[in-house]
């Protein structure tokens, strides 16, 4: 190639001299006010999602401290005298003192604070008093125990002597066999 | 350059940028210096173009992070640098070389010279395609007369002394190969 400087030059200077077109300006500010809105609209689609588990986990974790610093027994305090009876009354099987289900660590379970320990043991009503039964509660016991006073009169040596010879009577009549046949075959 | 009234207005509710960083200012000052960065990779306009759009719109990505940044103008050119041989990598280099010689040729030739010198155009690019990466890097950045060696550096990741020597390889290289051609097809033809 002849002088091949000066062509090197010339498209070198070709590089250097481009111009961008009139409207690139333009263009880029176009691109850049798009762009933003993109970062916008998405934004408030995002906005309810992270409320929503923001909220999901404040309430866990209140949850979580509240269980975690309440002794086992005084809970069972708090829930069968402080809370008003809207629901219907329990039975005899749910009221009987049962181990509430452990879902952390008995060392978490454990009051941690000394105020909690002595709230705990000063507290007028530790451990919690027993509930008077309810009209239920009072039937089933009843039902349970029906055949009580019919126990009881066995104890009595004329009744159960009236009993024995109901008894008899009732057996010979079924089968048919009076008292002297009877007699005889025992002898 | 363009008039870019409205630019400033276009993004003055662009509240999250953060007051020491005019956007508009930037696409003011810099739009064009990197528009030819571009170009003298990729020797397309329109592609260019694009790559400076690019260069804006993650300069508005990282808009929180612009105070942080040391040299603004170094900082723009190496991501409009690096997008551009992104671009480049994905382009047949003949496609985009030929378009650009006949359009330099025919802007700054006669008619009946210009397709004469078109090809020479296309030898030359050729031939700086073939050169080292570092020397053609080089070579490339130094055709925009903005930058200077120690821009050049910054931007290469170099020293000032390696980009020069890097340089006068790649022109003595350049000349060298170019002035090898019409033997080395005269050579080829007598074979």
């Amino acid at each position: 190639m002849k002088d091949p400087d000066r062509t090197i030059e010339n498209l070198l200077a070709g590089l250097r001299d481009a111009e961008p077109s009139t409207g690139m300006h333009h263009r880029i500010v176009d691109a850049m006010v798009a762009g933003r809105a993109t970062v916008y609209s998405a934004r408030p689609r995002l906005q309810p999602a992270i409320a929503i588990s923001l909220a999901c986990a404040l309430a866990i974790t209140i949850w979580v401290q509240h269980h975690r610093h309440i002794p086992a027994n005084l809970r069972s305090y708090t829930t069968n005298v402080d809370v008003p009876r809207t629901k219907p009354p329990q039975t005899t099987a749910d009221r009987t003192p049962r181990e509430p289900r452990r879902t952390t660590p008995r060392a978490l379970l454990k009051p941690t604070r000394a105020s909690e320990v002595s709230y705990a043991q000063e507290s007028p009503g530790f451990p919690a008093p027993a509930l008077p039964l309810t009209e239920q509660e009072k039937l089933l016991l009843r039902l349970a125990h029906r055949h009580d006073a019919q126990d009881v009169t066995l104890l009595n040596r004329d009744v159960q002597a009236q009993q024995s010879a109901k008894a008899t009577q009732q057996f010979q009549q079924f089968f048919g066999m009076d008292s002297n046949e009877m007699r005889s075959e025992s002898e | 350059m363009a008039s870019t009234e409205g630019c400033s207005l276009a993004l003055s509710f662009i509240e999250d940028a953060p007051p020491a960083v005019d956007l508009a200012a930037l696409v003011d000052t810099y739009s064009t210096l990197l528009f030819r960065i571009a170009n003298s990779v990729l020797r397309s306009r329109t592609e260019a173009e694009d790559v400076v759009q690019d260069v804006f719109i993650r300069v508005l990505e990282h808009r929180l992070s612009l105070p942080a940044v040391r040299d603004m103008r170094v900082w723009l050119i190496r991501i409009a640098w690096n997008l551009a041989l992104d671009r480049r990598r994905r382009k047949r280099p003949d496609q985009l070389d030929e378009k650009f010689a006949e359009s330099l040729a025919s802007a700054t030739m006669p008619a009946d010279t210009a397709m004469e010198e078109a090809q020479r155009f296309r030898s030359v690019l050729r031939e700086i395609e073939r050169l080292p990466k570092a020397e053609r890097h080089v070579l490339l950045l130094s055709a925009v007369e903005e930058l200077d060696t120690a821009e050049i550096a910054a931007v290469l990741r170099r020293s000032e002394s390696a980009v020069r020597a890097l340089l006068s390889r790649a022109r003595a290289r350049l000349r060298e190969r170019l002035e090898d051609r019409p033997r080395l097809k005269e050579g080829g033809k007598a074979r």
